[in-house]
């Protein structure tokens, strides 16, 4: 799954790694294993990540051709 | 942001602490306290116990390192049960019970979690048929097979029954499991109950399983119930249409 949150990021304000981590009660490890594709997000994690950069789950993540089954 | 000392974190070094005074002055129990110290923050969303504490990432990686640790268990335990069986030392049934134990409970909280209490109690009851029939099968010879089956056999059934009378057979197993903890007292009672803790242990391993598919099947149906799903089915065929 490729991931857009880094760039979100950096576009809304450079919100750092720790800001958004407390903005969604997640630990900054969390962030950090998403934004590297480490980790997929639970749906409820995924909402919660597009509610605070005011977009989609759609815009912040996207299956890449190996996810498709 | 999930602090890396939160009231779980402080909870945690409050327990190490004390296993570590106790090691210190009596020497009992320290080590299981550093385990309870260790598997406090799985343990406790485990039990659905501040989940806002827990970062589902870290929670996901203990879920899988739990199974791993598991795996690792059980097969260090039958190694010791091999080992213990070749000197002829009987305390391998002990660990025997631990790990038949472990895979009960296991079990059973796999089937609780899946959220569907009448669901459950009519598998636990055939999981306990199937097991019956199964070690009654190992125990039989030849020509009695079938006679040390058909109990277990006859509560696969139960099983079956519990899907359409659920609170009749709940009530059953009430009974029966009064029945049969009531017997393993009176020959506790009378000193006639052999094996040791084994014998209560193995009997319990019955009992509990039964009393939790009793109140599954209990409370997994609820007063006009199947009121409900038949008002529920028509809107969902009506959901899917207006879908399409």
């Amino acid at each position: 799954m490729k991931t857009h949150l880094r760039r979100f990021r950096f576009d809304r304000n450079e919100l750092s790694q720790a800001q958004l981590a407390e903005r969604v009660a997640v630990s900054r490890q969390t962030i950090i294993a998403i934004e590297r594709g480490d980790y997929s997000p639970s749906v409820k994690l995924a909402l919660q990540l597009a509610r605070v950069f005011d977009t989609t789950v759609e815009q912040l993540f996207e299956l890449e051709s190996s996810d498709v089954g | 942001m999930l602090g890396k000392r939160d009231p779980i974190f402080w909870a945690a070094s409050a327990i190490f602490v004390v296993a570590i005074v106790l090691g210190a002055a009596v020497d009992n129990a320290w080590l299981l306290l550093m385990v309870a110290a260790y598997l406090l923050r799985p343990t406790l969303h485990s039990l659905g116990l501040f989940k806002k504490l827990i970062d589902e990432r870290q929670l996901h990686i203990q879920y899988r390192a739990s199974s791993v640790g598991f795996a690792a268990m059980l097969i260090g335990n039958i190694v010791l049960v091999l080992v213990l069986m070749s000197k002829g030392d009987h305390t391998w049934e002990m660990v025997n019970a631990v790990v038949l134990v472990a895979l009960v409970v296991r079990a059973l909280a796999g089937l609780l979690m899946v959220g569907d209490p009448a669901v459950a109690g009519s598998r636990i009851i055939m999981a306990i048929g199937l097991l019956l029939a199964l070690f009654g099968a190992l125990e039989g010879d030849i020509g009695g097979v079938m006679s040390h089956v058909l109990p277990g056999l006859a509560v696969v059934a139960l099983g079956f029954a519990a899907r359409r009378v659920p609170r009749a057979i709940a009530l059953a197993l009430f009974v029966l499991a009064a029945l049969f903890g009531g017997f393993i007292v009176l020959r506790g009672v009378q000193g006639q109950l052999h094996g040791g803790w084994g014998g209560v242990l193995g009997p319990l391993m019955l009992i509990v399983p039964m009393l939790v598919a009793g109140g599954c099947l209990w409370m997994g149906v609820a007063p006009g119930d199947d009121a409900a799903r038949e008002h529920s089915e028509p809107r969902r065929g009506t959901a899917t249409t207006t879908g399409a």
